[in-house]
């Protein structure tokens, strides 16, 4: 195999070969499908059209790729679920008091509830063990035995789907067979052993994994958001690979790269990410793969992939001191996680100890327990519209309407500590809001989807007899409620507490006016906020008090309750790229905000208004307790590159990596940035093609960034300077 | 007690070892050409004006009690007490009081604040200005942060008197210690005073024992000629072995601006890549740690 500097460098071009019916006739084919739809599960319907997809699609290949993975056959079964889908918004129009205020509050942006299918970690360990043959017989064993009907058809559908994986395995062994390319014979020589055998060697294990990825998370459409822990994962592969077959490192770091080319050229939307490091207290950190993968992954700078790093105390200092030094030279595909603060989070709602110690992060930061389906994005609840609602005696200042707590009039409320009380009352009602509209989606998605790819890789599931969406089959069927607009909240509160109760300078209810009138001739009062009165991010204990009592006070109203699935509720601390429409729908608050904004990002301050160091920021955001966030949040923090340059600029973003996780913190990424840099590349973008930032929770490039938002980084980099 | 400090600056990692939290005292007994904190120089507070942040309010007009405030950031300097009210009430903090004045405790408080992330060698610097002039107040917030088991750094021009530096050894774990000629007439028309005091405590504390880096900056058109005789000094005093060269880069013409002074020269330049390299290369062949 070629060195691999060079297969990084170089993208891969695809062209299909065979499939026995067009895209088109599929996409026609799952729409009519789903049309028919009389309120009966999706499991059948769903299990067929999955495996006439597998059957008839056709199979990309790519010249000197050793892996074969991908097929057109994606967004067909989306079709099959949006058809479904507006079949049954059809049929429920029933509406009474409570349904109406539902409605308004979901419109309006204060709360709302959706299904997730989009956030799994499939079992991997399964998988890699039993191959699909093993899959395959063993649910032939199952189906002959079993005597529940609906059981027995589970098997039977699992039975016919992986029976297709299999065919379109030996199919894209063929075609790369076909395509007289040394490195696709090789793919193809490893599909036609897969399609019989469990992986053995690195390059088979390797392609297992993508040719499942590419099944569950474009054919099947239940979206696949983490790899898994590959260093575990692979590590029996690559010893094998040692010793049976005299691989060097050096082999073991080229196949690696030529398998992350290759799921880089998928494009998939919010990265790829995997995961390094062990979760379980008791192993140690790192085996011989970790540093092999950590390197060849940095090295290689491919913007969709991305790297959950599991930290302890106990990590090696090495490897930390490895990723900051690619993140501050432009590779920030890493995210540290704190897997001592995400075991505590999952046990709290419920998961057993041996389950949460080997979670992954699915997507940007969820943690999701073995045997656990998380529905991390299944509801949100805004922050700074409890506020709002809270001034403006409850009524939503942009629709007029009520749909949350009565609240008194402004001039009513005669201390700071009332105003907080009505905040909170604001907060439970949305909070029961969100819940009930999460309820209400988990109550219709067995009609939508099912899994019979992911169902077969869970334990619980398949041994079970159920799906994990359709069936609820997993061990834990859980949801999660994301909290937005943290910091521009209690920045908001704190202004009214400065303006209104400490200096006097209005009262509420003039202030109220204000702020309904988004700023209107007060530009010197608004400045006055943003730039003079204390912010979330610095540190200040009066502020950070109040965010820690909004998401404490709101996490214990989320956290363990019961879903619609036999599972609980999760709470989550992040805004990612929901704070623009949430944004857009909030009206001007009192931290100096207008009306339409976005709200501030994730667990961090709002926009630049952390402008006090680091450690400031650190510590603001540590003033609340993360074990009380099982659905995860995260930090984003820019540096500017001038603050961490040479030896020492390293050795501070360690300490303070380190410090930040030791004292609790579940989460951080850092962005490393240069203003001038990024001003030259909007400027030139053709120079700066592969200058990567991390947005939300992903990576992106730079040149690929709206306006707005390459302004927005800019101006943070500005700050930091 | 109190002292008089200008800036708590969080976050400093190139000023002594790991992270550090660098206070900034009031008042300086050099002018040095290049100074890039002229809010320090002098003993009194002062009222900066940053006239590109100023939105034309008025609001320092409605509130300053000596009607010194002409208009819109406009500042008789001579009616103005400096009370600070203005910058109180500034939307934008385009006026900015410089100098306040703190108890040890509140000093205490405010640099351990980032305790937790002092650990990796990280700690206090105290700087200026020159922090010395208040060596008595120094020396009482610095023996506390020792008891507290933080690690202390004195970053010093050296041009204060010996009892002065005797009062804070004692709780100094690194002295950062300004160096910037031997030559007395050209420390002179670099800093405005000639340096036999600063050469004299150097080779003190050399005898004390104390651990001492010291910082050089290079400024061509002024000292890059003493680099030589620099070097052949700091080989005389056996116990320093660390320097920190710093090049000069670009000045904050703002700042002058806003104390409502003129900007000093501008024939002030850094040294080439080569010459700067050529100058490590010298102190390193003599066995000295060069930070740069
Ligand atoms: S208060 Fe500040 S912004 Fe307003 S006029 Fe005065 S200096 Fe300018
Ligand atoms: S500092 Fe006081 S006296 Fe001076 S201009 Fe401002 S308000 Fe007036």
């Amino acid at each position: 195999m070629e060195s691999f500097e060079r297969t990084c460098g170089r993208p891969l071009i695809f062209r299909g070969v065979m499939g026995g019916k067009s895209h088109d006739e599929l996409v026609a084919h799952a729409k009519s499908v789903g049309k028919d739809f009389q309120r009966e599960k999706a499991t059948e319907q769903y299990a067929c059209l999955v495996s006439e997809v597998m059957d008839y699609c056709a199979v990309l290949i790519a010249e000197g790729d050793p892996f074969i993975s991908l097929t057109d056959g994606g967004g067909i079964l989306s079709e099959f679920s949006a058809a479904r889908r507006k079949k049954l918004e059809q049929s429920d129009e029933e509406s009474d008091e409570h349904e109406i205020r539902l409605r308004r509050g979901q419109r309006a942006y204060a709360f709302q509830g959706h299904e997730d299918f989009g956030h799994t970690c499939p079992g991997y360990e399964r998988l890699l063990s039993a191959g699909i043959c093993g899959v395959i017989d063993e649910a032939k064993a199952l189906f002959e035995k079993e005597r529940n009907v609906p059981k027995k058809n589970f098997y039977r559908l699992i039975l016919r789907v992986w029976t297709s994986a299999r065919s379109l395995a030996l199919r894209m062994a063929d075609a790369g067979e076909g395509a007289n390319d040394e490195n696709l014979s090789l793919a193809a020589k490893n599909l036609r052993f897969l399609a019989d055998h469990p992986p053995m060697t690195f390059m088979q294990a390797l392609q297992t994994i993508a040719l499942y990825y590419e099944l569950q998370q474009n054919i099947e459409d239940t979206p696949v958001r983490s790899l898994g822990k590959l260093d575990r994962l692979l590590y029996p592969f690559y010893r094998y690979d040692v010793e049976k077959n005299n691989k060097s490192v050096k082999d073991i770091e080229e196949e690696f790269s030529y398998f992350l080319r290759h799921l880089d050229s998928y494009k998939a939307c919010s990265n790829i990410p995997f995961a390094l490091c062990e979760t379980d207290p008791s192993l140690p950190r790192e085996n011989e793969l970790t540093r092999i993968l950590l390197r060849v992954t940095l090295r290689c700078r491919f913007s969709n992939i991305k790297v959950h790093l599991n930290y302890r105390p106990d990590l090696s200092e090495e490897i930390v001191s490895m990723v900051n030094d690619a993140i501050r030279s432009g590779s920030n595909s890493v995210v540290y996680i704190n897997s001592d603060i995400t075991v505590s989070a999952l046990e709290k709602i419920g998961i057993e100890r041996e389950d949460a110690e080997d979670f992954n992060v699915v997507g940007c930061y969820e943690p999701c327990a073995r045997e656990e389906i998380p529905c991390s994005c299944a509801g949100r609840l805004n922050f700074t519209k409890a506020v709002e609602l809270a001034v403006n005696s409850g009524e939503d200042m942009l629709t007029g309407e009520h749909y949350a707590a009565a609240a008194p009039d402004c001039d009513e409320i005669c201390s700071f500590e009332e105003m907080m009380e009505i905040v909170k009352a604001q907060l439970r009602a949305f909070a029961e809001g969100s819940l009930k509209s999460a309820k209400q989606r988990e109550r219709v998605q067995i009609y939508l989807h099912a899994s019979p790819l992911l169902s077969a890789t869970y334990p619980s599931s398949f041994y079970g007899g159920k799906d994990v969406y359709a069936d609820y089959g997993a061990k834990y069927n859980n949801t999660s409620i994301c909290g937005m607009g943290i910091a521009t909240a209690a920045d908001s509160l704190y202004a009214i507490q400065e303006i209104v109760f400490r200096q006097k300078r209005m009262k509420l209810s003039e202030f109220t006016r204000i702020l309904r009138k988004n700023w209107q001739g007060e530009e010197p009062l608004r400045l006055y906020i943003k730039n003079r009165i204390p912010k979330y991010g610095n540190n200040v204990q009066e502020v950070d008090a109040i965010a820690a009592e909004l998401v404490e006070y709101t996490a214990n109203l989320i956290n363990g309750k019961p879903n619609a699935r036999g599972g609980v509720f999760r709470f989550a601390l992040f805004s990612v790229d929901s704070r623009f429409p949430l944004g857009e729908h909030t009206a001007a608050s009192a931290d100096g905000r207008f009306s339409g904004e976005p709200l501030s990002k994730n667990a961090g301050a709002s926009a630049c208004a952390d402008r006090n160091g680091l450690p400031a920021l650190l510590l603001s955001v540590l003033s609340y307790d993360h074990t009380l966030i099982p659905d995860g949040m995260v930090l984003d923090v820019v540096l500017h590159s001038s603050s961490v340059s040479g030896e020492d600029g390293l050795k501070a973003m360690n300490t303070a990596v380190k410090t930040y996780l030791d004292k609790g913190g579940f989460a951080v990424h850092i962005n490393v940035l240069d203003a001038e840099l990024l001003r030259r590349a909007q400027k030139h973008p053709e120079q700066y093609a592969n200058l990567q930032v991390r947005l939300c929770g992903w990576n992106v490039l730079f040149s690929s960034l709206s306006r707005r938002d390459q302004d927005e980084f800019i101006a943070q980099a500005e700050v930091a300077q | 007690m109190r002292g008089k400090i200008f800036a708590v600056k969080p976050f400093a990692v190139h000023d002594g070892n790991g992270i550090r939290t660098t206070v900034f005292f009031k008042g300086c007994p050099l002018r040095c050409r290049w100074c890039h904190n002229p809010e320090g120089l002098s003993f009194e507070t002062q009222l900066s004006f940053f006239a590109s942040k100023c939105i034309s309010c008025g609001t320092c007009m409605d509130v300053c009690p000596q009607g010194a405030v002409l208009s819109a950031g406009k500042i008789d300097r001579t009616r103005c007490t400096t009370c600070g009210k203005c910058a109180e009430a500034c939307p934008t903090a385009a006026l900015v009081v410089q100098g306040y004045s703190v108890t040890e405790e509140m000093l205490f408080q405010r640099v351990t604040k980032e305790k937790a992330f002092y650990r990796d060698g990280g700690g206090v610097t105290f700087s200026g200005g020159e922090c010395l002039l208040q060596s008595e107040f120094c020396a009482k917030v610095l023996r506390r942060l020792k008891h507290a088991g933080i690690n202390t750094a004195v970053d010093t021009c050296g041009m204060v008197e010996r009892k002065d530096l005797e009062a804070v050894v004692p709780f100094t774990d690194t002295f950062l210690y300004d160096l910037k000629a031997i030559d007395p007439k050209v420390h002179k028309r670099c800093t405005g005073v000639e340096n036999e005091q600063i050469l004299e405590n150097l080779t003190y504390l050399n005898k004390e024992g104390a651990n001492v880096e010291v910082v050089i900056p290079l400024v061509k058109g002024y000292n890059l000629g003493e680099w030589e005789k620099m070097l052949v000094f700091l080989k005389n005093l056996e116990r320093i072995r660390t320097v920190k060269l710093l090049k000069y880069h670009g000045f904050y013409f703002s700042k002058y601006e806003a104390l409502g002074w003129k900007i000093p020269a501008t024939d002030i330049s850094a040294p080439t890549e080569e010459e700067f390299a050529a100058i490590k290369n010298a102190f390193e062949r003599e066995g000295f740690i060069v930070k740069i």
